[in-house]
């Protein structure tokens, strides 16, 4: 059976050996050295600059609105035009860049709590509460995803925290069968042994051996969670179950822009264009970092 | 209760449906028409350019006669932004119909062929006794006839049945019911067919949603074969609005088929039901031995085309696609994109002006802050409605300072010498002079409490959620905190229900002053009302038969509702229908609906 | 064998059960309530209200109304949709196979794309090639749905007129909508062909062929593909699961009969029953699907037994 999970995510099952201590340099070298990886970190660090020095980038205040100036093509004062309240677009992707970011790692971070204590609780323990753990896994696996994030964002309430914290929720299934399978692997690893022959605690032999040690594969996994926790945000966004206006979020601008899909095509083109570079920076910053990190493809 | 209806592009169901729909009792002839369906844009639509500015948007042109809708392929309009490109697009060869006449020939009607139309979700079921949706609704105007019909003069005109009495106290209606029809299983349409309908209806072991669209109506008699007697308690002003859109179903075959009769739909009307497909849409044919006996349709016997086809389309911008492409016959457009389409030669435009539905903001009084008046008149004061009107429709909505929609009788812009026009400095005045004044941050207060408060917009219509957000800027701009809150209808409901809520942005539609009834008369829709003067007001206003009086009864409510500041009207959204222009002979029914019996295809 | 099955198959069991305690909760924790729906608007009757309440067994205690559904479930009966008024199997009947079919045509789109781009990629690993072709899979992946969806019924139904807006199931019909799905699933497939790809061409007999002069071509073909074909096994299970409730968007946005906008429809007028025997579904094929696929590795590589 822990062979056939294990099968199941093949991505993380190429990395579970235990990382080796190499110097920094050389696994940064492996990451950036690779065209992708350069690509994916410049837009990754980007679109954090972006973030940081919003109020400096951006020309207008993003919520104010401007009706006279409504729905002005993109020109030398409006950059990316303006919105059907006349608000200028640029600035609002601009400030949009910290919400996309903060509903990436703040999803990821709430999937990460849960998925990895629920994997490790799991993994070190067995027995009875491995089963109570892994089977409701299984039922949240298999409840149609989508379905289970509008559930829980009803029973919250819409708002962009909510969606946070249903997107986390959701993705935490992969985290905790991948910290799992690397607790069952490295649970009997002489270190761990030791620690316990030692007298530690069963807490901290999980935080402070088990948890390190299984840390690459969770740090790849979540590279991958984090682009897709904004694509999920934008979805929810679809339905109006997202942030909250006149919130600049991407989503919820691609969906204004929808409306004007033919008669004001810079609604839903820049906000796009925004989701998609930066959905695509950290997928290719994942992928080079799941290469980086994968100790086989290291020999070659 | 259209299917343009860009509200209901949300998937809910959220709108009163056709038969409560509350509507003028009686028919006097002269009554002066309150509210016209289209404003009057020009004679036609080729030279409307030099009528530009002659309807100001908001208001409508009470001369206007027939309330025929006009071809706009030229619109104009004040507020429209389009005006000058618009104005230089000549007009294609579709024939403009002048308003206030008949449609002007546009060649020998042919027979044959589909219109492919869209709704929005399945149907619930084809027996309208059944049924609560709005798409539902959408398809029983083909099916079903009823005994009255709501004409272009807003008025009951005869159409199953013949003509009617009603006795001085109003307790008493009698219809005389048309010979010669019959149901589309070969039945008869006779009394008995007309009393077992309203019996099936009235009984509570049904649990008919349509019951309370009787009113107070408690027995139906069988005079003679063809007599019907309905009794009141008392008298209901708006039975006759509500009996046209109360399908009369073969009684044989809702024997026949029971439970699933909402699958085999057996009505009178000019189509008859063919085939409804799970999650793909429904199908319609043509009734060969039709004979239409309403007046406002040209056709007068069986419809030229061979069918209707609905396809289910759930999102608006996939049905304009589908519309282009030609998969789609007829459908109603975004307000947002509606410029392309007007534009557009290969179509013509229907714009529903003057609707019964109508957005505003509406309070929880109950509770602080909603409950000062002053506060409530303050938000009504503050809202920048040409701004909204403009910014998040488009332009293609009507401003309205009335808590009553434009196309509904009772809307009069004498009314308006009582409300609450943009005015933010007078807004703040109002403020200042009930005790408020600036907190530290900035936000009016009064007794240590600020004017911060939540406000709740519906998802699933994307103009309302613009709207919201002008609205939230428009209130903050004179002191307030107002945050908004988008979430789904079905969440939004029970914190109504509850008291659980500030204030909401909300569009309801029913096209009688009845819906002032439903809306505000203890409980009101929100269950949050409790204003007896209000109370007897709406009471007198649905027990008064005699038309004249009944419009002195509406204006009463309204003026009521107004100083008492009890919601903050915003405007009245358009539906804008495109037809591709090998259809010929659509016109739209005082209820924005299209007459399908008259039209055919010329390509 | 035989034993493995059963036992997995019985896993559905707990599975079904905990769906049915989840869906149930969400009957007392999400807001609304769909009889107060109904009437929202309307002039209540509260002899009518009583009446449909106990037509669908909404007037009896949450428990009660667990257990008469947890025996109907045990019968084959799915309870009664209160929105559509019909049995909620009828229902499902109509807009599964629409899922079903949509499912298999877009993994096949999805599984074409990532198999050639996760070839290439792993063939000139670190080249510009890698990376073009990466990013063409990638690029799927990284829009949202409804603007991809809306950019190819833009462009290829209303410009071009290549396809219909509409999807239905004929050939022109189910393209737009396959491909959007496939081209957004197929970002997954590419990246686990690549990164196996580049495992097994590191494999010691992979470089022994290369040494012995086999050409690159054949080495891939002959020694790494047969490899590559677990992962894309397994994608197709995942993404099976994923895209039969993932899909609901692209499904609204080509007006897509299928199963996902039938839930969506559904928890937004709160028809519980619905959604519950929609996720029972789901879940239930989700598994089995899974099951199927864990069988097909023993049959892809030997190494794996199932006890």
């Amino acid at each position: 059976m822990v062979e056939v999970k294990a099968r199941r995510l093949p991505i993380p099952e190429q990395l579970q050996t235990k990382s080796r201590r190499r110097g920094s340099v050389q696994f940064l070298r492996r990451l950036f050295r690779p065209l992708p990886g350069k690509i994916g970190g410049g837009i990754i660090g980007f679109m954090i600059l972006v973030a940081i020095f919003a109020p400096l980038i951006a020309p207008y205040n993003p919520i104010t609105q401007n009706i006279p100036d409504r729905l002005l093509a993109p020109g030398s004062h409006h950059l990316m035009g303006t919105d059907e309240t006349g608000r200028d677009i640029f600035s609002r992707v601009v400030y949009g860049s910290r919400i996309s970011l903060r509903v990436g790692v703040v999803s990821v971070s709430i999937a990460l709590l849960l998925g990895v204590t629920a994997g490790i609780l799991a993994g070190y323990y067995g027995g009875i509460v491995d089963t109570l753990i892994m089977r409701f896994v299984d039922i949240l696996l298999a409840f149609p995803g989508f379905l289970l994030a509008l559930a829980i964002i009803a029973m919250l309430g819409p708002s962009l925290r909510n969606a946070m914290i249903a997107v986390g929720i959701g993705s935490s299934t992969g985290f905790a069968r991948l910290v799992r399978s690397s607790v069952l692997t490295i649970r009997h690893a002489d270190y761990v042994l030791a620690a316990n022959v030692a007298g530690a605690s069963p807490r901290r032999i999980m935080w402070r051996h088990i948890l390190p040690n299984s840390m690459s594969p969770i740090i790849v996994l979540a590279t991958l969670e984090l682009p897709a926790a904004i694509l999920v945000a934008a979805a929810l966004s679809f339905l109006g179950l997202g942030a909250q206006p006149p919130t600049p979020e991407w989503g919820a601008m691609l969906v204004d822009g929808k409306e004007y899909i033919q008669t004001a095509w810079w609604l839903i083109t820049f906000p796009g264009i925004a989701i998609f570079f930066t959905v695509l920076g950290f997928n290719l910053f994942g992928n080079s970092l799941q290469d980086a990190i994968n100790p086989r493809l290291r020999q070659r | 209760m259209d299917s343009q209806d860009i509200a209901l592009a949300s998937l809910y169901r959220r709108m009163i449906s056709r038969r409560t729909m509350v509507k003028l009792v009686g028919g006097a002839a002269g009554l002066p028409v309150i509210a016209t369906l289209i404003a009057a844009c020009g004679g036609s639509s080729s030279n409307s350019t030099s009528a530009s500015g002659t309807t100001a948007a908001g208001q409508t042109q009470a001369t206007t006669i027939g309330g025929i809708p006009t071809p706009l392929n030229t619109f104009q309009n004040a507020g429209t932004p389009t005006s000058s490109s618009a104005a230089s697009t000549t007009t294609t060869g579709a024939t403009p119909v002048a308003a206030g006449t008949t449609a002007a020939s546009s060649g020998t009607p042919k027979q044959g062929g589909t219109i492919h139309m869209t709704i929005i979700n399945d149907p619930d079921t084809l027996d309208e006794a059944l049924s609560s949706s709005l798409t539902s609704s959408n398809i029983f105007q083909y099916i079903y006839d009823s005994l009255v019909y709501i004409g272009d003069d807003h008025l009951p005109h005869p159409w199953l049945a013949e003509k009617w009495d009603i006795n001085t106290d109003g307790t008493q209606i009698t219809f005389s019911i048309r010979s010669g029809i019959k149901f589309h299983d070969g039945t008869v349409l006779d009394g008995a067919a007309v009393k077992a309908n309203l019996d099936r209806i009235l009984d509570p072991k049904t649990a008919s949603i349509a019951k309370t669209g009787l009113g107070s109506m408690t027995t139906v008699d069988l005079v003679d074969p063809m007599t019907v007697r309905c009794n009141f308690t008392a008298a209901y002003a708006p039975i006759l609005t509500n009996l046209d859109g109360t399908a009369m179903s073969s009684p044989a075959a809702v024997a026949k088929y029971g439970d699933t009769y909402g699958h085999h739909p057996v009505g009178t009307g000019p189509f008859m039901f063919k085939d409804w497909t799970q999650g793909q849409g429904v199908d319609i044919v043509r009734n060969p031995n039709y004979v239409q006996y309403r007046e406002d349709y040209k056709n007068k016997s069986a419809p030229y085309i061979d069918g209707i086809s609905w396809k289910i389309i759930a999102d608006q911008a996939t049905s304009t696609a589908a519309l282009l492409t030609g998969e789609l016959d007829i459908a109603g457009v975004q307000l947002t994109q509606a410029n392309s389409i007007m534009t557009n030669a290969d179509f013509q435009t229907y714009i529903w002006k003057d609707r019964n539905g109508y957005i505003f903001v509406e309070y929880n009084m109950n509770k602080a802050p909603f409950n000062d008046l002053a506060v409530r008149k303050a938000v009504a004061l503050a809202l920048d409605r040409d701004s909204i009107v403009k910014s998040a429709w488009n332009g293609f909505a009507t401003v309205d300072l009335l808590p009553i929609p434009t196309g509904v009788a009772g809307y009069t812009t004498d009314l308006n010498q009582f409300a609450y026009p943009y005015d933010p400095a007078k807004a703040k005045q109002t403020l200042t002079d009930a005790g408020y004044t600036a907190g530290s941050d900035g936000v009016m207060a009064k007794d240590g409490k600020s004017l911060a408060f939540t406000m709740i917009v519906y998802s699933g219509y994307d103009a309302l959620k613009t709207c919201g957000e002008i609205v939230q800027a428009n209130l903050n701009a004179i002191g307030m905190k107002c945050t908004a809150q988008v979430m789904d209808f079905s969440a939004e409901l029970p914190l109504l229900n509850a008291g659980n809520f500030d204030c909401d942005l909300m569009r309801w539609t029913s096209s009688d002053p009845d819906i002032l009834t439903l809306m505000f008369k203890t409980p009101g829709w929100t269950k949050q009302m409790h204003d007896t003067t209000l109370d007897g007001l709406c009471d007198k206003m649905d027990a008064t038969i005699d038309p004249e009086k009944r419009l002195d009864a509406v204006h009463d409510v309204v003026k009521y509702l107004l100083a008492q500041a009890i919601v903050a009207p915003i405007c009245v959204d358009w539906s804008i229908t495109a037809v591709h222009t090998y259809v010929k002979d659509y016109s739209l029914t005082v209820f924005g609906e299209g007459r399908m019996a008259d039209v055919w295809l010329d390509k | 064998m035989t034993a493995y099955i059963i036992r997995r198959v019985l896993m559905l069991i707990p599975i079904w059960f905990g769906i049915l305690v989840l869906t149930f909760l969400m009957r007392v924790l999400v807001p609304g309530d769909p009889i107060q729906l109904m009437f929202a608007g309307r002039f209540n009757d509260p002899a009518v209200e009583a009446t449909m309440r106990h037509k669908y067994g909404l007037d009896k205690p949450i428990l009660t109304q667990f257990y008469d559904y947890t025996t109907g479930v045990l019968h084959g009966n799915l309870g009664y949709s209160i929105t559509a008024q019909q049995p909620v199997t009828t229902m499902i009947k109509a807009h599964y196979p629409y899922t079903v079919v949509l499912t298999l045509t877009s993994l096949s789109i999805a599984v074409t794309i990532g198999l050639v781009s996760g070839i290439i990629s792993a063939i000139k690993k670190d080249t510009i090639v890698d990376v073009i072709s990466m990013i063409f899979a990638l690029a799927g992946l990284s829009m949202p749905a409804f603007w991809l969806g809306l950019l190819m019924i833009y462009v290829f139904a209303v410009d071009l007129r290549w396809f219909p807006v509409l999807g239905s199931m004929t050939p022109k019909g189910i393209i737009l909508p396959s491909v959007t799905l496939g081209v957004i699933a197929s970002a997954v497939t590419a990246r686990l062909v690549r990164s196996t790809m580049l495992d097994v061409l590191g494999e010691d007999y992979v470089r022994t062929a290369r040494a012995k002069g086999i050409t690159s071509f054949a080495v891939v073909l002959r020694h790494a593909f047969r490899n590559a074909l677990i992962p894309i096994v397994t994608i197709v299970g995942l993404q099976f699961g994923g895209l039969l409730s993932g899909a609901f968007i692209v499904e609204v946005i080509f007006a897509w009969h299928g199963i996902g906008e039938l839930a969506i429809t559904a928890l937004q007028q709160r028809d519980f029953p619905l959604i519950q025997g929609i996720v029972l579904v789901v879940a239930t094929t989700y598994v089995l699907v899974n099951l199927v696929v864990d069988l097909l590795y023993a049959v892809l590589d030997p190494r794996i037994a199932y006890k």
